[in-house]
């Protein structure tokens, strides 16, 4: 598969590296992050799981937009990604 | 309210049945609206490589010829990225609103909304590195990625070989295929399974392709075999590999094999949640959960206008929803009265190679059954609903107390609560609770009632949402 | 068949007020036999906010009912086997101009000369106890008492008090009729065969008026439905349950049209509910996207920053309705044995401990605590002959 070109981004202020194509999740994958939020209840680690848009695990916040899903959204030059839930849509 | 845009024909899902749809009823002169909630067409199938995606870049460039005319075709609306929150008649036709905040007017549906892979949860099932099968795969079409480097891919169905063989030959060891169902000699001479296989020899050929790549490259093939738990500090690190009892009621002998991903999916269950709304008939499917579209010869369900297509109307795999996507397009098209041209293979001879490959889906169906003592692997604390945390422990109290169906597990437990609405959950919720109630699964019930078909803003609600 | 006897009293019904009858007639020495065609709460209970309020009512007799009420919720969250998410969290009836301030102050006056606690606020008052609502608003009454419970962990609760003394429940099995027994009592014919007992209780919900059809009486119960909306799940957003000043209007309009009114409330998993709809459309149950749209242009007038939160997902439920809004509670008129305990149309869950308590009163023989005179199932019984309870 031919490469496409780099993009940049960030995930928790750590700057990244990514390509065209990527998902944000895959983007991730490829940095070897395989976990990026933590649930709400019992704090544990998800990342990927259906990667198909239909099991919400992959959740991130992308600059204001929260609640994403990282499989379904192409990764962008810039990026901000943080773990889903650092803020609600009502602020902090 | 945004006035809504108009169509012939609606098709919902961009797969292979959604796209043939779409062409056959653009074919016969239609102008058609296709909803996918991806951002190139495809689907799962032929999904293509995201790469393409960006400036001046084609929908349909990495597609199968047959299909790249979608693209350019000025007959043909691609709503993509975009998903159906929910769809009524009105008067007139259908309405279908986006989420993107969209309304589409029809005068005929074609739903093409495909199915989600049925996963069981076993202990550890949601440690980072533990997915299903279709996202190391989709991981790997859409974005060229390897899910993880050792991998153990299990379940159930023939669809685990071609995400096995795809892994290897991308570079990732996968340290052994387990498929969860024993192939006895007995179960070759069920009514219509020796039939049915032999009805499509290039899917036998097509399977043998993939068991020798793995073969080649010595990857263990177990068959009565499962993944009964896999652990880890922060991601998965071992796995679990159990030989299943029968009835997959506890395990003879297991061994835990060092792993840094394991796929696990048991087959698929259909995405029923707009049939549903749109009020179609449907039929439970024998000993699984989920329930099926009912069609008749030229796909139209029970809902006057409203069609079906692909594994919505049971699995019976990608060639069998072509064709029946192309059946369904040109009845949509025959419901708006556009009865010109007949481009393509006469209808005759479709329904002939459809039956074939429904009767080779039907024999698989056959080979692989989920065995009902599954839940022997489970521990009390082993979260069954991933978004909600709940424990198998309180999902067996909630029976305890009295629950008798899973809308009663789902109010003592919440599990089916959470962001995915129980379509990650609530197969396997309805196999447990039919267990534990001793009840049967239609008694049980699903949780694929969802007027609100994918979360949707309520600023889009409150813009979209008119008066019926 | 006629000597059959299965307990001293079958409750018809395994929703909230079902449960709660179950539990005061078992406590007060009662044999219960609890009846439901599927399982605990599998009806109306199941499908509305968990309400227990006290602001929406108008001051007169199901008021001191939710007063009531009210102080016994709290005996049971402190008695009850399992949490079920009581929570005072208050209720703000707020109002976006002078003239409905007016009207909730005059309403607010008169609730709290029966014994409400109520305390006005302005503008500046309300937007420090709710910051993220509509800055244009004019002030609202806040009621400390209106609380907020998950009806079915409730349910469970009270089935499982309940069953520890000594009631017993028969769930998946459908009444279809019966007829009084010669001396006292009922006998019933089930899908499990024919129950008898001394007493039966019709906790039915909007079902009420079919299972009192069955048993040879009529009551004049109807099924209103109503829909909810679920939100994806926030960081603590709001805070109380806000209402909209012309809720209580939406509760006693008797259009068949749809009646109304935002109700927005957090719940403790962090997802908003946002009701309230009221619609006669016997039991339909089509999905009525028109309505869920009212919700959220609603919703958005009181919380403008929803419009960007999801929803995800609806649910709705036919709640009991009699014709003056008022519930249905005490003896048939016509079928010696039978009781009614239904009618309480969207406030079935905050009024269900008291309506037990009067149930198991009046079918035990003692002093009710609450008159019982203005919720008599006679008082819709043509006048001759008609019976009083109490």
């Amino acid at each position: 598969m031919a490469e496409g070109q780099a993009l940049r981004f960030t995930f928790s202020d750590r700057v990244l590296v990514g390509r065209a194509g990527d998902t944000v999740a895959s983007a991730l994958i490829a940095n070897g992050i395989r976990s990026w939020r933590r649930t709400r209840r019992g704090g544990r680690p998800r990342g990927i799981y259906c990667g198909i848009g239909t099991c919400f695990d992959c959740l991130v916040d992308i600059g204001e937009e929260v609640a994403v899903r990282a499989c379904l959204r192409p990764l962008q030059e810039g990026d901000r990604v943080a773990p889903s839930g650092s803020v609600g849509p009502a602020g902090p | 309210m945004t006035p809504p845009l108009s169509v012939d024909v609606a098709v919902i899902g961009g797969g292979p049945a959604g796209m043939a749809a779409a062409s056959a009823a653009t074919g016969l002169g239609c102008r058609v609206g296709l909803v996918d909630s991806y951002p190139l067409l495809g689907g799962q199938v032929h999904r293509q490589a995201w790469r393409r995606l960006g400036a001046g870049q084609d929908p349909v460039a990495g597609l199968p010829r047959r299909f790249r005319g979608l693209g350019a075709d000025p007959g043909v609306r691609l709503h993509l990225g975009s998903s159906v929150w929910h769809a009524r008649q009105v008067t007139g036709g259908f309405e279908l609103l986006l989420t993107t905040g969209e309304s589409v007017h029809a005068g005929a549906v074609v739903l093409a909304t495909g199915a989600v892979e049925l996963v069981l949860p076993f202990p550890g099932w949601d440690l980072p590195g533990a997915m299903t099968p279709g996202a190391a795969q989709a991981l790997l079409k859409g974005q060229g990625r390897l899910a993880g480097r050792r991998v153990v891919v299990a379940g159930s169905g023939p669809f685990l070989l071609p995400v096995a063989a795809g892994l290897v030959r991308a570079g990732a060891t996968v340290v052994a295929v387990a498929e969860a169902s024993r192939l006895r000699p007995g179960v070759l001479g069920r009514p219509g399974v020796w039939r049915g296989l032999s009805s499509s020899p290039a899917k036998l050929a097509e399977g043998a392709g993939y068991l020798s790549a793995l073969l080649r490259r010595r990857v263990p093939l177990l068959a009565g075999w499962a993944v009964t738990a896999c652990r880890g500090r922060s991601q998965v690190e071992e796995v679990r590999l159990s030989r299943l009892a029968p009835d997959w009621a506890g395990w003879d002998r297991e061994r835990w094999v060092r792993a840094d991903t394991c796929c696990v999916g048991y087959g698929f269950v259909p995405s029923m949640e707009l049939a549903r709304a749109l009020g179609c008939g449907e039929r439970p499917r024998r000993g699984l959960p989920g329930s099926a579209v009912v069609v008749g010869p030229d796909q139209s369900t029970s809902t006057g206008g409203v069609f079906a297509a692909g594994e919505v109307c049971g699995i019976s795999g990608a060639a069998a929803a072509e064709l029946e996507g192309l059946l369904a397009g040109r009845a949509a098209a025959c419901w708006v009265g556009k009865r010109g041209g007949r481009p393509g293979p006469p209808t005759a001879s479709v329904r002939r190679r459809l039956a074939r490959q429904r009767s080779f889906a039907v024999a698989l169906e056959q080979l692989g059954r989920i065995g009902a003592g599954w839940t022997a692997w489970l521990e009390d604390e082993t979260p069954v609903c991933r978004c909600e945390e709940t424990t198998w422990a309180k999902v067996r109290q909630a029976v305890g107390a009295g629950a008798r169906d899973l809308r009663g597990v789902r109010g003592l437990t919440r599990a089916g609560m959470g962001y995915c609405q129980g379509r990650v959950c609530g197969p396997a919720l309805a196999l447990a609770v039919a267990g534990l109630a001793g009840r049967g699964l239609a008694e049980v019930g699903d949780l694929a009632t969802r007027s609100i078909a994918w979360p949707v803003p309520l600023g889009t609600i409150a813009h979209s949402a008119g008066p019926g | 068949m006629t000597g059959r006897h299965t307990a001293d009293v079958i409750v018809i019904g395994a929703g909230l007020v079902g449960a709660c009858c179950a539990l005061a007639l078992s406590e007060a020495g009662m044999e219960v036999c609890v009846v439901d065609r599927r399982g605990p709460a599998g009806g109306t209970s199941a499908a509305g906010e968990g309400n227990v309020l006290v602001s929406d009512k108008l001051a007169g007799p199901e008021l001191a009912l939710a007063l009531r009420s009210r102080r016994l919720w709290d005996e049971l969250g402190s008695r009850l086997p399992l949490d079920f998410e009581l929570e005072a969290k208050g209720g703000l009836v707020v109002g976006r101009d002078e003239e409905e301030m007016a009207a909730i102050g005059d309403l607010a006056d008169r609730q709290a000369a029966m014994g409400v606690e109520v305390e006005r606020l302005g503008p500046g008052d309300l937007a420090r106890a709710e910051p993220l609502l509509a800055p244009d608003l004019a002030g609202a009454a806040y009621y400390p008492q209106d609380a907020c419970l998950q009806p079915m962990l409730a349910t469970a609760g009270l089935l499982a008090a309940a069953d520890r003394a000594g009631a017993r429940l028969m769930l998946g099995i459908e009444a279809a009729g019966g007829t009084a027994r010669s001396g006292a009592g009922m006998t019933i014919s089930t899908s499990a065969g024919v129950l008898g007992a001394g007493a039966v209780v019709n906790a039915a919900g909007p079902w009420s008026g079919e299972v009192a059809r069955g048993l040879g009486s009529t009551i004049p119960v109807k099924p209103r439905r109503g829909s909810i909306l679920v939100t994806e799940p926030l960081p603590l957003a709001v805070r109380h349950k806000v209402y909209e000043g012309d809720y209580v209007a939406a509760v006693v309009d008797d259009a068949s049209s749809l009646a109304c009114s935002a109700v927005v409330e957090a719940t403790r998993s962090g997802t908003l509910l946002i009701g309230s709809s009221r619609q006669f459309v016997g039991f339909d149950a089509t999905p009525d996207v028109g309505v869920l749209g009212e919700l959220a242009r609603r919703a958005l007038r009181l919380f403008p920053f929803l419009s960007r939160v999801r929803a995800l997902r609806t649910y709705s439920g036919f709640r009991p309705a009699s014709p003056d809004h008022l519930p249905i509670i005490g003896a048939d008129p016509a079928v010696p044995g039978l009781w009614h305990a239904t009618g309480h149309e969207g406030a079935g869950v905050g009024l269900a401990p008291a309506t037990a308590e009067l149930i198991a009163a009046l079918v035990t023989g003692t002093t009710p605590p609450v008159d019982p005179g203005p919720f008599s199932p006679s008082r819709f019984a043509p006048a001759p002959g008609a019976r009083c309870n109490g």
